[in-house]
């Protein structure tokens, strides 16, 4: 060999690795450790990394994470490990390889836990508690994204209850920004000028253009029993603007719809449930063309269909399946039916369901599996799973260095850890694995 | 020694070792740096690469020949850039990144680095400080503390072929 690379060309080598082999290459040498966890080199990193599917679900007593390729729905199983949360954590939304957690929808004070979580470095953050939390009964709504320069925000919305003859949650709702730059919640006097109702929970928000959307409805104003007219309401990241996006006219009408919205491919989507036969795909060809929503295709719903977990990065729709079954094991009980789920992904041009493989049934529990494909193989994989189809969390997903827990600051932080201990004993129950982390504000100075 | 006009062109390289390649100008000028020389009027006479060496420009050579033989598919042009580095070593990888900065050839550049950190991805510290030519400067305190930190990352990693 002639001589060693000069530091430029050893740039252009890292930028190409995982994640994970950067993280263990920090023990290289100091001059190594400082170049991967430049500002720099983390954005140089993110916008080399490649697009995959993260994917977290249950086993019996280990949720999980997984990472997939780019490409048709396929698991690689080297990238699993242990999900470090409860599993019922709401999974608020994921941008650049970080995703947000949370509890904080029953409008709990004592609750409302918020973490930002990076399953690449292995890491998470949780949020002070956030600042609006009126005693009459309320609701909030959570969205998290992030635009260029690494500005990440989640936008609380809080919705109190109104009794005028009728309950709802239908009035302007309080809002409140966390920006990760400045670590710290800020009330916002941005009026949202619609009275529209926000859901969040399983109702997933899409993030798509900078943009967090979320499905929502407009309550009437009193009770005269005109439909309430669903929408979407869209929160700009950067400008912190609320907008509204109009879905197309059968959807809006929709009575007591079971909507979901998604991005397909790409772009923003809807998934129609219109009755028990199909549901229909719709997506808005133009952003924000109320003229261009189109519906793509149909998906049926036979008995086994249950509902749409998410689209692939190719826009492909992954169906969670559900299947009842007999026990063999209880046998003196030979009607006990158990249910399966699936997930399974749908190919719109052949109208088939592809990679459908019915698993082992030899346990008396309820089972849910996910069907992944192999494109080397060109076989499917079954992984057992157990838990709700709601705990299946499917995100498109870029691995990341952000968030990376760094000894220097591990050392420089001692003087606060205490404090951090002491919050980490009250998020002990949410946390599985009460090892001290360290949660301070300048492990997250370079974003 | 003006090209005639419709005859292919041939240039002569000469490596920082006095070897002698004759390549196509046609392959040749996929280097950026050979290109200038070329529309700087320098391709009459031999055109001396002071940075790379005959071994490298050897390969370097047959990668021009090849890529250019390939008509404008993006699929076959991949499929031929992983097939020429699928047996290089380390070194060998490390000189053709070199020589595909000097000569500036961003798609061998980026080929071989993606090679490159594709051999690395399952190695051992010690491997990468080794090929890299760095000196650990930690203390076995502060390299032990790092390393507990990310216990994880050394999970499967593979066992050092280069001893």
């Amino acid at each position: 060999m002639s001589n060693y690379l000069p530091t430029d060309l050893v740039l252009e080598i890292l930028v190409k690795l995982p994640v994970k082999s950067l993280v263990r290459f920090l023990t290289v040498s100091k001059s190594w450790r400082s170049i991967i966890t430049t500002p720099a080199f983390i954005a140089s990193q993110l916008s080399n990394a490649k697009n995959r599917t993260l994917l977290t679900y249950e086993t019996e007593h280990n949720p999980l994470v997984k990472f997939t390729e780019v490409g048709p729905f396929c698991i690689n199983s080297s990238s699993k490990h242990e999900f470090p949360f409860l599993s019922f954590l709401i999974k608020v939304g994921c941008c650049d390889g970080l995703v947000c957690l949370s509890d904080d929808v029953f409008g709990d004070p004592s609750g409302s836990h918020i973490i930002i979580w990076n399953p690449s470095v292995r890491n998470h953050t949780v949020l002070p508690k956030p600042t609006i939390n009126p005693n009459e009964s309320h609701i909030a709504v959570l969205g998290f994204g992030g635009v260029a320069n690494h500005v990440y925000k989640v936008v609380r919305l809080v919705y109190c209850m109104i009794n005028n003859g009728v309950v709802n949650f239908g009035g302007r709702p309080q809002v409140e920004i966390f920006s990760l730059e400045t670590w710290s919640w800020r009330k916002v006097k941005t009026r949202v000028d619609f009275t529209l109702r926000a859901f969040s929970g399983f109702r997933r928000q899409a993030f798509l253009n900078g943009v967090v959307h979320w499905l929502s409805v407009e309550e009437p104003a009193d009770d005269d029993n005109t439909t309430r007219r669903n929408s979407i309401l869209a929160f700009d990241i950067r400008d912190e603007v609320f907008s509204e996006v109009n879905l197309p006219d059968k959807l809006a009408s929709a009575i007591k719809p079971e909507l979901r919205i998604f991005v397909i491919g790409g772009l923003f989507g809807a998934v129609n449930y219109d009755g028990c036969e199909s549901c229909e795909v719709w997506a808005m060809k133009e952003y924000c063309v109320k003229e261009s929503w189109t519906k793509l295709y149909n998906v049926p719903l036979r008995f086994w269909v249950e509902k749409i977990v998410a689209f692939s990065n190719r826009g492909e729709a992954l169906l969670s399946i559900r299947r009842r079954v007999k026990s063999y094991i209880v046998a003196n009980n030979p009607d006990t039916r158990y249910v399966k789920n699936y997930i399974v992904a749908y190919d719109p041009d052949t109208r088939r369901v592809k990679n459908y493989i019915l698993a082992n049934n030899h346990d008396t529990r309820v089972k849910n599996y996910i069907m992944a494909y192999d494109p080397d193989t060109r076989r499917s994989k079954d992984i057992e799973i157990d838990g709700t189809k709601e705990l299946f969390y499917i995100d498109n997903y870029v691995e990341s260095l952000l968030l990376l827990r760094e000894f220097t600051t591990y050392i420089l932080c001692k003087a606060t850890f205490t404090f951090y201990v002491l919050r980490l004993r009250a998020f002990g129950k949410l946390c599985k694995n009460s090892r001290p982390i360290m949660i301070a504000r300048a492990e997250i100075s370079f974003f | 020694m003006a090209a005639e006009t419709g005859t292919p062109t041939t240039l002569t390289l000469k490596s920082n070792d006095d070897e002698l390649f004759s390549v196509a100008e046609s392959a040749a000028i996929l280097s950026v740096t050979i290109r200038n020389m070329v529309e700087d009027g320098c391709a009459g006479g031999v055109i001396p690469l002071d940075n790379v060496d005959g071994k490298t420009l050897a390969s370097v050579i047959t990668y021009m020949n090849g890529i250019s033989a390939i008509p404008a598919d993006e699929e076959k042009k991949k499929s031929y850039r992983d097939k020429f580095l699928s047996d290089k070593d380390f070194e060998t990888l490390a000189d053709m990144v070199l020589a595909a900065n000097y000569l500036n050839m961003s798609c061998l550049m980026d080929a071989v680095s993606a090679k490159i950190a594709q051999v690395m991805e399952k190695k051992s510290v010690g491997w990468v400080r080794r090929k890299f030519g760095i000196e650990n400067d930690y203390t076995p305190e502060e390299e032990a503390a790092v390393k507990e930190e990310h216990k994880w990352t050394f999970e499967g990693v593979e066992t050092d072929d280069d001893n």
